[in-house]
């Protein structure tokens, strides 16, 4: 139970009750039961979001902490609005202090907090911000980032709500055309986010990983959970609210008819409504059961291979021949994905594989039965030596890919891709086969033990990559770092000096 | 505690006349008159961080095995100089942060300089009597330049290096006496010994006093010929409104230092920037890609890469591509900036001193002009990361270069003339509005509709 | 105006609070990201703080100065050319005299300049000679000796001349391109056996190393400035600001199976200099 929370928002209610006694009864705008009632909500979903049971699970569960923010963001922050509190601040204050929140809310700093586009990326600027830097990290660490971050999550969720939510004084009146735009922009950007977490193939809070006893895989999991929550979830929710915004722009419009002319065509009436569906389609390709993999794998090949590589596997103008392939290669293709081309003509990039792992052993266990190519995969372990690893890595690899194996264009459209997605497997079997344009290293060029080495250099960076400094930037150097010195410093800078300086 | 102090400094120095007069001064406040104190501050940020770092570095080229807390360069051979950035960097508090900082100042630097130089061009402040200022503020550009490059060298890790490479390479193409003056400045063939210190010397000594010089020349001159102004209301050429220097100016100033100091260090805490343990030290045979030079420098990587492939033969002897690029174009471009104000003076014939401000669409023709020679910097600079931009996008690097070829060509004709033609229309536009500054008399036309003229004898209300 | 005042109090007790939390996180050893938030927090509110009270606290005001500090008026002007010609008339009395003066200058300037040659050494035989010599063996970055049978066709290695591994000018690509891919000119006939092909490694347009190689379309890019060397044909450039290909080095196999260099180069590597015929 934490009760400097339970404290807090009992001084609201009192502070709440309090302020509601001294609303002037004379002013034009009531306050009502709806108002308070929405007050009392939030106070609700706030002990439900900061105490327990949520709480104390959140700080184990990644899932329960998105559910937590979600409680917050989507539900705690639009209720604050609704029980408008500019309004009860305004008719509550005496004269001169209503009349000073008055001027402060003409004023250029909440006007500049409060414009749509400010409070639009603000939002999605602190929600994929706070998830993809270590500012989500540091607050499961210290607990006072924490309740910073909550802060910031709810003061951001305020303003991003107050743009659409008009009781009271608003700085920016957006008419509803522009609030459903509002809102329509923002769900893909939610669902976006929770997709984002939702693919991510490795965990990126190590606190978790922790809470689940060491297990990555458990913490990749509730990742994966919570990505789910926050794309399904907040996604129907922001649907909720963008029904609402267009239902309430129905509901005017047919009002603003009606007050007009009876005459106006019926079809202003409640705007149409396009459905929004959230599927996701799987398509497994399954085999009967029964058959045997080579059979299977023929099968398949015949279906998804042979209409670019021959019956006969000898190749055609747009796929290579594969009767002297190896096996890494096949595996190689089939588990990064890259096979079944998309576009024969395109650069084939690392994406999700088509196949199951028991699809992707039958094609290669039919594929070698027709090649005379071999095995040559070296085993890789996680102990390679990182010092010459790295080494090897600078002087064979980092001229194409970086030496942050971020990838980079070697022209002519092709890119050697980033690393972050490969396995160790998938790296060695590269370095041995030479997909596309990069060349192979055979073992007499790169022995076993130097792909050994090279692979545990290459998993640091994928996981452990030492940024020190801060935001990455994405790794792509003087170039972003360039951007952000004009923009964030620079930018700044200018804003400043526009608010210290005249404009005559 | 003040007073006494100024008595103080008055028996000994005589300093009353002068305070009396100073703190007095007018400065005028418009926002845009900040951005060269913007650059100031960080001049200073810069100076202070780097006091600090020059401490901690070691501008050796001795090599030495590693044996500090970066596990995958445990061992390695290296130069001192690497080594103790890394150090630094990795295993001494705050130093990451005082060099992020120091680097992140630099970067800001040099854009608040950029943006401070077309201010003064676009509102024609380098006219007569400020061409000589004009003049030390394009040599505190480039030595802002020089101490950039040289301060990012410092460390030798692989991309700096990679850059002194192709800064070699690109001062032995010029015709005479360019291996010669490479093989002196450098020590040697490349990659030599004595460069790193004498890079930390430039960068460290020469460089900065040279700024401070020219610095004070330059707010020395600013305070004896008074700034400038916008036109406006009492404004004449005869004299500057503004606030006063103590305490208004001051204190705002001393804020926006504070806020400056508060920028970089909020990069520098945040934004990571040069990992030069990611990169490794330097290797003359390996190289990581993609590599680009710091924005400031961006431009000139852009020329060499849009550069045609021309390497001349004159008589056994070659005049190589880098030469055009890398030497002929920042020549070209620094001497039509250096002697702008007197091309302008030959071509408006207009010798008079100016102390009002142009609004930029008040001369047209300048403000075109500036406009295609800023686009073409851009354009360049943006061609210097076209390898970023094709991973980015997808697409051929060398149809991007061959676009940009393009670009760089027809696109500074099409934004000058807009510009231009913009600029005339604003003016014209403002110009045909007729100026009321006493009443307005209001009259009917035949026609039904209303028309005001100025009346003629208004006495203007005081 | 007591509120303005109160921000600004708060302000600076904010920076007070900053400049403790950078002490504390130094302390602590917490880290860039933790130190600089407190500095930053002690810097910005401590300027956000000046910025307040200058802004909203001081009475705002406007002082006019004249500009009549220049020119400067016609006696000041007359006296200081009386000023000037008073010593310019000794001067132009002894023409002979301050030529002589000027000469000395100059000689002087010209003299000071001759300690500048000691920075470097003689340009010499270093830009036209990498350590290639005739029989050099070639060695990986490991120093080990690479064999016929250690690069497979479509692969790529870095080479030096053994006992110079890391030498900057001698850096050399080594590549093996399947049969008939070749096209060698007519005296380069023998420099490629068995598909194995040499060529520097410095670029030839600003000197960045060529690391990147497409191998299934046998081009070479250099990440530097993107310029393209095709390898089947003497690594010409087809592509980007580079002029000249990239010299090759003639290779031959040993009778122990080992690369060995015929000779050095047959032209200066790297980009180009005005010397350079």
């Amino acid at each position: 139970m934490n009760y400097t929370v339970l404290l807090l928002l009992l001084l609201a209610m009192v502070l709440y009750v309090w302020l509601v006694s001294r609303y002037d009864e004379r002013r034009i705008h009531r306050l009502n039961g709806w108002h308070m009632a929405a007050f009392g909500a939030m106070i609700a979903v706030l002990y439900l979001a900061l105490e327990p049971p949520l709480e104390p699970l959140a700080d184990g569960s990644f899932l329960a902490h998105m559910a937590q923010h979600m409680l917050l963001v989507y539900v705690a922050a639009p209720l604050f609005l609704l029980s408008a509190p500019m309004m009860l601040l305004l008719g509550s204050l005496d004269l001169a202090k209503a009349r000073r929140l008055g001027r402060f809310l003409r004023g250029p700093l909440w006007r500049s907090l409060t414009f749509p586009v400010f409070t639009w990326l603000f939002f999605m600027a602190v929600m994929w911000g706070a998830h993809f830097s270590a500012l989500y990290e540091l607050a499961l660490t210290y607990p006072a980032v924490h309740i910073l971050e909550h802060a910031l999550f709810l003061f951001s969720a305020i303003l991003f709500w107050q743009a659409i939510i008009h009781i009271g004084p608003v700085s920016w009146p957006m008419n509803f055309p522009l609030r459903v735009v509002y809102v329509f922009l923002a769900m893909p950007q939610g669902a976006f986010l929770g997709l984002a977490l939702y693919q991510t193939r490795m965990t990126l809070y190590p606190h978790y990983v922790v809470t689940h006893r060491g297990s990555a895989a458990a913490a990749l999991a509730d990742q994966h959970a919570g990505g789910a929550l926050m794309w399904i979830v907040g996604g129907l929710l922001l649907f909720v609210v963008f029904m609402v915004v267009v239902a309430m722009w129905g509901r005017y419009e047919r009002r603003l008819g009606e007050q007009l002319d009876a005459q106006l065509d019926a079809r202003l009436g409640r705007g149409s409504v396009l459905g929004m569906a959230l599927a996701v389609a799987l398509f497994p390709l399954g085999a009967r059961a029964g058959a045997t993999a080579l059979d299977q794998g023929q099968r398949l090949y015949q279906i998804h291979c042979s209409s670019c590589h021959g019956a006969t596997l000898a190749g055609s103008a747009s796929a290579p021949d594969l009767r002297d392939v190896s096996t890494d290669a096949v595996e190689f293709y089939l588990t990064t994905g890259r096979m079944p081309a998309i576009a024969p003509s395109e650069q084939n990039q690392h994406r999700t594989p088509v196949f199951a792992p028991a699809q992707i052993d039958a094609l290669v266990a039919f594929v070698m039965s027709r090649s005379h190519g071999s095995t040559v995969l070296p085993f890789v372990d996680n102990t390679g030596n990182l010092v010459r690893g790295r080494a090897l890595f600078i002087a064979n690899c980092s001229a194409c890919h970086g030496a942050m194996a971020q990838g980079g264009s070697v022209g002519y459209g092709w890119t050697a891709p980033s690393l972050d997605r490969a396995t160790v497997t998938q790296v060695a079997q590269a370095i041995r086969i030479g997909p596309g344009v990069m060349p192979r290293f055979d073992e007499h060029t790169l022995s076993d033990r130097d792909v050994n080495d090279i692979v545990r250099y290459v998993n640091v960076l994928q996981t452990n990559i030492p940024n020190a400094g801060g935001l990455p930037l994405l790794a792509l150097g003087a170039t972003a770092e360039g951007l952000v010195a004009w923009v964030l410093g620079l930018g700044t800078l200018i804003v400043i000096i526009r608010l210290i300086g005249t404009n005559a | 505690m003040i007073r006494r102090l100024a008595l103080a400094l008055d028996d000994r120095l005589g300093t009353a006349h002068f305070m009396r007069k100073a703190l007095r001064k007018a400065f005028p406040d418009h926002w845009s008159f900040m951005l060269g104190e913007i650059a100031l501050y960080c001049f200073v940020v810069l100076l202070a961080t780097g006091i600090y770092l020059g401490f901690f570095f070691d501008a050796s080229t001795q090599p030495l095995t590693y044996d500090g807390s970066y596990l995958s360069l445990h061992g390695i051979q290296m130069s001192a100089a690497y080594a103790s950035v890394l150090r630094l960097s990795l295993d001494t508090r705050a130093g990451l942060l005082l060099r992020q900082i120091h680097h992140w100042a630099a970067l800001v630097f040099l854009a608040a300089i950029t943006v401070h130089m077309c201010r003064i061009f676009f509102t024609g402040a380098f006219r007569r009597p400020r061409e000589l200022n004009w003049i030390i503020g394009l040599v505190l550009l480039i030595l802002a330049l020089g101490a950039g490059f040289t301060g990012y060298s410092l460390p030798d890790d692989l991309l700096s290096g990679t850059g002194l490479r192709i800064a070699y390479s690109v001062l032995i193409s010029v015709p005479f006496v360019g291996v010669d003056l490479a093989f002196l400045f450098f020590g040697g063939d490349f990659p030599a010994a004595q460069t790193i210190g004498r890079l930390f010397f430039t960068h460290v000594l020469i460089v900065p006093a040279l700024i401070v010089v020219a610095l004070t020349l330059h707010l020395g001159i600013i305070w004896r010929q008074k700034h400038t102004q916008f036109r406006g209301p009492g404004r004449t050429e005869n004299n500057v409104i503004g606030s006063p220097l103590w305490p208004n100016y001051a204190m705002k100033s001393v804020g926006l230092l504070f806020a400056v100091a508060a920028i970089v260090t909020a990069l520098g805490a945040f934004f990571q920037i040069n990992p030069i343990w990611l990169y490794g030290p330097y290797n003359p045979s390996n190289v990581s890609s993609p590599a680009q030079p710091d924005w400031y420098i961006g431009w000139l990587e852009g020329a060499l890469r849009l550069g045609p492939s021309w390497d001349w033969q004159i008589f056994n002897h070659t005049v190589p591509a880098p030469f055009f690029a890398g030497v002929m174009l920042p020549l070209a471009f620094f001497f039509l900036l250096f002697v702008w104000p007197f091309l302008e003076r030959a071509m408006t014939h207009d010798g008079e001193p100016h102390q009002l401000l142009d609004h930029p669409s008040d001369t047209p023709w300048r403000t075109g002009v500036g406009a295609a020679v800023l686009t073409f910097a851009i354009v360049l600079t943006l061609a210097g990361s076209d390898d970023v931009q094709a991973k980015i996008f997808g697409i051929s690097v060398e149809t991007l270069a061959s676009l940009y070829r393009i670009v760089l060509l027809i696109f500074p004709v099409v934004v000058g003339l807009l510009t231009f033609e913009f600029a005339r229309e604003l003016r014209d536009r403002r110009n045909a509005l007729p100026k009321a500054d006493g009443r307005v008399v209001i009259s009917r036309t035949d026609s039904g509709g209303f028309v005001g003229q100025p009346e003629e004898n208004t006495q203007r209300p005081s | 105006m007591t509120t303005r005042l109160g921000s600004t109090a708060v302000a600076f007790g904010v920076s007070i609070l900053g400049s403790a939390w950078f002490a504390a996180a130094y302390a602590l050893h917490a880290g860039p990201q933790l130190e600089g938030l407190g500095l930053l927090v002690a810097l910005g509110a401590l300027g956000l703080g000046i910025i307040l009270w200058a802004t909203f606290a001081i009475p705002q005001e406007q002082v006019v100065d004249i500009r009549d500090d220049y020119p400067s008026s016609r006696d000041e002007r007359s006296g200081a050319e009386a000023a000037l010609q008073h010593g310019a008339d000794e001067l132009d009395r002894h023409g002979f005299l301050v030529t002589f003066l000027m000469a000395a200058f100059g000689a002087l300037g010209v003299a000071v300049l001759f300690p500048l040659r000691s920075l470097g050494p003689r340009f010499g035989e270093g830009l036209y000679r990498t350590k290639w010599t005739p029989g050099a063996r070639v060695v990986g970055e490991n120093g080990v000796p690479v064999s016929s049978s250690d690069l497979a066709v479509g692969s790529v290695l870095t080479v030096f001349p053994d006992g110079h591994v890391g030498d900057a000018s001698s850096q050399t690509l080594l590549l093996r391109l399947p049969p008939g891919v070749l096209q060698p000119s007519p005296q380069r006939r023998d420099w490629s056996p068995q598909g194995y092909v040499a060529f520097s490694k410095v670029c030839t347009h600003a000197g960045c190393p060529v690391g990147l190689y497409r191998s299934s379309t046998y081009q070479l890019l250099c990440p530097c400035h993107q310029s393209v060397f095709d390898v089947a044909h003497a690594a010409r450039p087809i592509s980007g600001p580079a002029a000249r290909a990239l010299p090759q080095l003639p290779l031959q196999i040993a009778d122990d199976g080992y690369l060995r260099a015929q000779s050095d180069y047959t032209e200066p590597i790297g980009p180009g200099f005005w010397q350079r015929s």
